[in-house]
This record gives C-alpha cells, sequence and structure tokens, in this order.
C-alpha cells in the first residue's frame, strides 16, 4: 500500500492538484489524469485522503466537483433567466458547463462572471440561431451591468432653459454609468419581455431594433427606441454636439423636446456641457 | 459582556436579497445582519442602496467567502482595500471569513476547500492572518468550514488546528455548530468532543444553519429549518461562551421573513436558556 504524500507535497502542488480535480474534467479519475499530463506527480485520491465511510475519497471529491459546477451554473442562470428559458435546460446547462471552463472565474465574486458570455455564445459553431441567443444575453448582461452602476440622479435642465437657442445647438450629453444604448439584429427587448410576461416564446424573425436599459436608483427601465431615436442617442453618445446630432434626424420639434424630456427624466444623462465656440471655448457642465 | 473586545450582538440573520424590501418597510426586532461581505464588492449600484438603508438601522457584521487566507496565492491586498472601505461604510462590528482556501494560480473556485492540518500548514496561515489584520487594523473571525474530505497526512484535528491558530495569530473564532455537525457526521468523529476541544476565549459568534443528508454525506445548504441536534450543539458550545453572538443562516429555498423569525425564537430560546440576559449593545 502506498504512503500518504500529503507532507512531502507543497501546499500549493496539493492546492493546484485539487483544484484540478474538481474543475478540469468530467470524472474526478480523469482529473487526476489531466494533473498527470500536465506535470503534477501521479497521484490517486485514496492516496492522499483518508477514507470516509462508505464512500470513497473519489465519491467525496465529487461533491466539491459537483459544487463548482452547479454555483457557478446558478450565477449564470440568475442573470440570464430569458436566455435559459430560450435554450432549454440542458442546453443552458451544456453552454454553462463549456463556458465555465472556458472563462473560469479569477474574482473574490461573482458579480462580472457572465460578461464573456454574449461574445462565447458567438464562438458556439453548432448554435443554430446563435446571433439571436447572443443578442439577448447582451441586454440581460446589460441590466446587470446597470444593476451594479453607479446611478447618479436626474440632471437639471434648469440651466438649459436659460441657454439662448443658438448656444443650445452646441451642447454635448454625456451618457450616465447607469445606462446602456443597444443595437440588435433581432427584437430582443419584445422577446424578454414575453419572457417576462410568462407569455409564449417563439424565436423571432431578424428586425433592427434598439433599446435604453438605465436605472433609475432602485428601478431598472428598458426603453425601445424608434430608429430616429437610436440614430440622435447614439450620435450623443459618440460624443456629438446637439446640432450635429440632429443632422438629418425626422422628427418634429415638439417630439425630439418630447424624447429628450424622457431620456432626461429616466437619468439616461449624467451631464451636459456646453462648448461656448465664440468665447475661446470655455465650457460650462451643468 | 464583551467577547474579545468585542460586543455581544444577540441574535441575528444573514441579509438576503429577497427580505430587503421588508425590513425597510416593517423594520423587524431582529439585532443584527451579517452581510456577504463579496455580495457588496465591485458595485456601485442598487446593492449598496439597500445595504447603506439597512445598515443606518441595524448593527451589521461582516462575513466574507473569497478571502482565501489558506492559499498559497500572495494575498489580495486589492481585494482587502475593498473589505475595509466596505467595512468603514456601513460601520461594521467585526469581519469574518473561513479556514480554507477557495482557489490557486489566480482561479476562484468559490468554494471553502479544506486544508491538510499540519505544522507548516499553521505556519503559513499565521503569517497571513497577522498580515491581513495588520491591513485591516483590525481582528479577524476565522470559521471552522464544512468538510467532505480530510488528508491523511493531517497531523493535528481540525479543532486543535484552529485553536491553536487563533492563539498563535491572535485572531477570534467563529465557530459554526451546524459545520461541526456536517464535518464530524462525513468524517465519522463526535461533534461533542469537537466542541468540548475549542478554545472558547476567542468565539465571538456561532452560526447555525440547516443541512441536507444525501446519504452517505450530508451537505452543508443553508436549507433550513434547523434540526434539533445542532440546536443541542448550540447549547453545549454557548454554555462556554456567554455572551457570544448567535446568527441564523438560510441561503437557499429561502423562506418568509416571518419563517426566519421564528428561527430566530429558537435561538434567543437556547441563548436565554443557557445563561441569564447578558449586556448587549443598544441597537439603533
Amino acid at each position: 500500500m502506498s504512503r500518504p504524500v500529503t507532507l512531502d507535497w507543497p501546499l500549493e502542488k496539493l492546492q493546484t492538484w485539487m483544484l484540478r480535480v474538481m474543475t478540469d474534467s468530467d470524472s474526478n479519475r480523469a482529473g487526476v489524469a489531466t494533473g498527470q499530463s500536465t506535470g503534477l506527480d501521479s497521484a490517486e485520491p485514496e492516496r492522499l485522503l483518508r477514507p470516509a465511510g462508505v464512500e470513497s475519497p473519489v465519491e467525496r471529491l465529487a461533491i466539491y466537483r459537483r459544487g463548482y459546477l452547479a454555483r457557478l451554473t446558478e450565477c449564470l442562470a440568475d442573470d440570464f433567466p430569458a436566455l435559459m428559458s430560450a435554450l432549454g435546460d440542458q442546453e443552458f446547462k451544456t453552454l454553462c458547463r463549456n463556458y465555465i471552463a472556458a472563462h473560469p472565474s479569477t474574482s473574490p465574486n461573482l458579480n462580472a462572471f457572465g460578461r464573456f458570455l454574449p461574445d462565447f455564445l458567438l464562438q458556439q459553431p453548432d448554435l443554430a440561431m446563435a446571433q439571436f441567443y447572443s443578442e439577448l444575453a447582451q441586454l440581460e448582461w446589460a441590466l446587470v451591468e446597470v444593476l451594479h452602476a453607479q446611478a447618479l440622479p436626474p440632471i437639471s435642465t434648469l440651466a438649459l432653459a436659460a441657454t439662448d437657442a443658438e448656444s443650445l445647438l452646441d451642447v454635448r450629453f454625456e451618457v450616465g454609468k447607469a445606462a446602456r444604448l443597444l443595437t440588435f439584429r433581432y427584437p430582443v427587448n419584445e422577446f424578454f419581455q414575453a419572457y417576462c410576461d410568462n407569455a409564449a416564446l417563439e424565436l423571432p424573425a431578424p428586425m433592427i431594433t434598439s433599446v435604453v436599459v438605465v436605472r433609475t436608483q432602485y428601478t431598472l427601465w428598458r426603453l425601445d427606441l424608434l430608429p430616429a431615436q437610436a440614430t440622435l442617442l447614439s450620435r450623443l453618445v459618440q460624443g456629438s454636439a446637439l446640432n450635429a446630432a440632429l443632422d438629418d434626424i425626422r422628427a418634429t420639434p415638439q417630439e425630439i423636446q418630447a424624447w429628450f424630456s424622457e431620456w432626461t427624466r429616466l437619468g439616461i444623462f449624467s451631464a451636459i456641457s456646453l462648448t461656448n465656440t465664440c468665447n475661446d471655448g470655455h465650457q460650462t457642465t451643468y | 459582556m464583551k467577547r474579545f473586545g468585542l460586543p455581544n450582538l444577540g441574535v441575528g440573520l444573514g441579509l438576503r436579497t429577497v427580505h430587503y424590501n421588508y425590513i425597510l418597510e416593517q423594520s423587524p426586532p431582529v439585532e443584527w445582519f451579517e452581510i456577504i461581505s463579496e455580495n457588496y464588492m465591485h458595485t456601485a449600484g442598487k446593492p449598496l442602496l439597500f445595504l447603506d438603508r439597512i445598515a443606518e438601522r441595524y448593527p451589521i457584521v461582516m462575513h466574507g467567502v473569497s478571502l482565501s487566507i489558506g492559499s498559497t496565492d500572495p494575498l489580495d491586498y486589492d481585494y482587502l482595500h475593498e473589505l475595509k472601505t466596505l467595512r468603514e461604510r456601513v460601520k461594521a462590528r467585526w469581519l469574518s471569513d473561513h479556514l480554507c482556501w477557495t482557489g490557486v494560480a489566480g482561479k476562484n473556485s468559490h468554494d471553502l476547500l479544506p486544508l491538510p492540518y499540519t505544522e507548516d500548514t499553521l505556519l503559513h496561515l499565521v503569517k497571513r492572518v497577522r498580515a491581513v489584520q495588520e491591513y485591516l487594523e483590525a481582528p479577524l473571525m476565522l470559521e471552522n468550514p464544512s468538510t467532505y474530505v480530510e488528508f491523511l497526512g493531517s497531523t493535528m484535528t481540525e479543532w486543535e488546528f484552529l485553536s491553536e491558530l487563533a492563539r498563535q495569530a491572535d485572531c477570534g473564532i467563529l465557530l459554526d455548530v451546524n459545520n461541526v455537525y456536517v464535518s464530524a457526521h462525513n468524517h465519522g468523529y463526535d461533534p461533542k468532543h469537537y466542541l468540548a476541544n475549542i478554545d472558547y476565549n476567542r468565539v465571538v459568534q456561532f452560526h447555525v444553519a440547516g443541512h441536507t443528508h444525501e446519504g452517505a454525506h450530508i451537505v452543508d445548504t443553508h436549507i433550513g429549518p434547523i434540526i434539533e441536534p445542532v440546536w443541542d450543539l448550540l447549547r453545549q458550545a454557548y454554555g462556554c461562551a456567554a455572551g457570544a453572538a448567535v446568527l441564523i443562516e438560510w441561503d437557499a429555498e429561502i423562506p418568509t421573513f416571518d419563517l426566519l423569525m421564528r428561527e430566530v425564537e429558537h435561538a434567543r430560546d437556547v441563548v436565554n436558556d443557557m445563561h441569564e440576559q447578558v449586556p448587549r449593545e443598544a441597537v439603533a
């Protein structure tokens, strides 16, 4: 019988072995094999771990392995509930298993664990409608990001009201950290709403859509945008002054005023700045 | 009455998101809340908004799951900085984490993994606990984990290791009596013997929770209600640590707040049965 080897192993080697057994393969024994193939000394769990009643050390290690996958899968299910519903439980679990292997957590917490999932979905060669699923994941990830972003109170537009009409065209809007503008090739927000309503889910046909995700303190909003709204807001996000952003926008002044009123109320903008080009570039931030 | 220089907070509850609104609307008579520290790190958003409001009304204790004090990776000072910042923000009464490691080579398993209890491991942890306490400028409480494997090379029992670590590193102990029950079942030792050999001078807090029998082993799921043998272990331990705080953990299949309050009342009965009321820090 082999003697215990724990004392011969530095702690780092033991921890590296155990983490690989837990995380690298479909079974504990295969995990040990993975260790062998990557330069670790050969070691069976039986040589390192005490027997425990009727269960072998391998069976006990499997508890950690199951817990690892279950914990991270649960995290992804919490962050991507509509995606899970759209894919179905089994497909989602398979996706998670592959994602967890490709993007193991390196952070003290799991807040950002799912951030690579939208791109990961695009890399799945056998997944039909991968673009749609990726966009759905983008929307759900935007909700997570906005939940954790700092939301400032809506900006005051009083100063703007006092600005003369000509200067007003030079203002620039800064989009807040708790706001995301997303444009999709599929009607993703409509699908997500159907999920929230417990309605029947049907994979949609392609259609260009845009949505703003924004949080006002305790409430998350998803605001569908008309094409003209999306164009205007996109230009503002990119830093265009109002004058340039409004170029070719087909809407009445009243409509545009109503849009800005709503966007401001929802806290999409965190600051407004006015660059007075007639006065040596003096900048005022409201 | 203070233990390890820290106040007796009474019986508290683990703060969980599903109860935020209830707590803020109903102000239930809970003496304190324990948060999972990492749930409020790497965020500037909604979780912190709720926590700030609850911390205005209740004492908060921070309980971490990613310090990884037993890892051979270097201590993560960015993590410690965030921990310290959060402690100051919520005026946490103390901080705790686990006698475990959670990852190595930068990879985090988000599990509380067991250590071999040897002299070398002890030396490694004493250095790290001292470094953490020096950085945090506060004592750290370490909790005994639930474990499913034991290392053949261990030369100490867990209770010997934990007590010796607390003494050499001058840190406190968070004694989870449910974890004692779970590990004792899984490894075939007597939980009462474990509890009889703890250095209670350093025990500041107890955890009690539910668990799940899986046939040949028990998993520490924190699904309640708490079973009577675990309450019995709390009675035994609390009898040796009057004035320690007690916390109810319930982390999966979380029930209504009313049901949780029944567990709080049960814990209060245990505490009151074991000792006369001890002075507690006033609740805001």
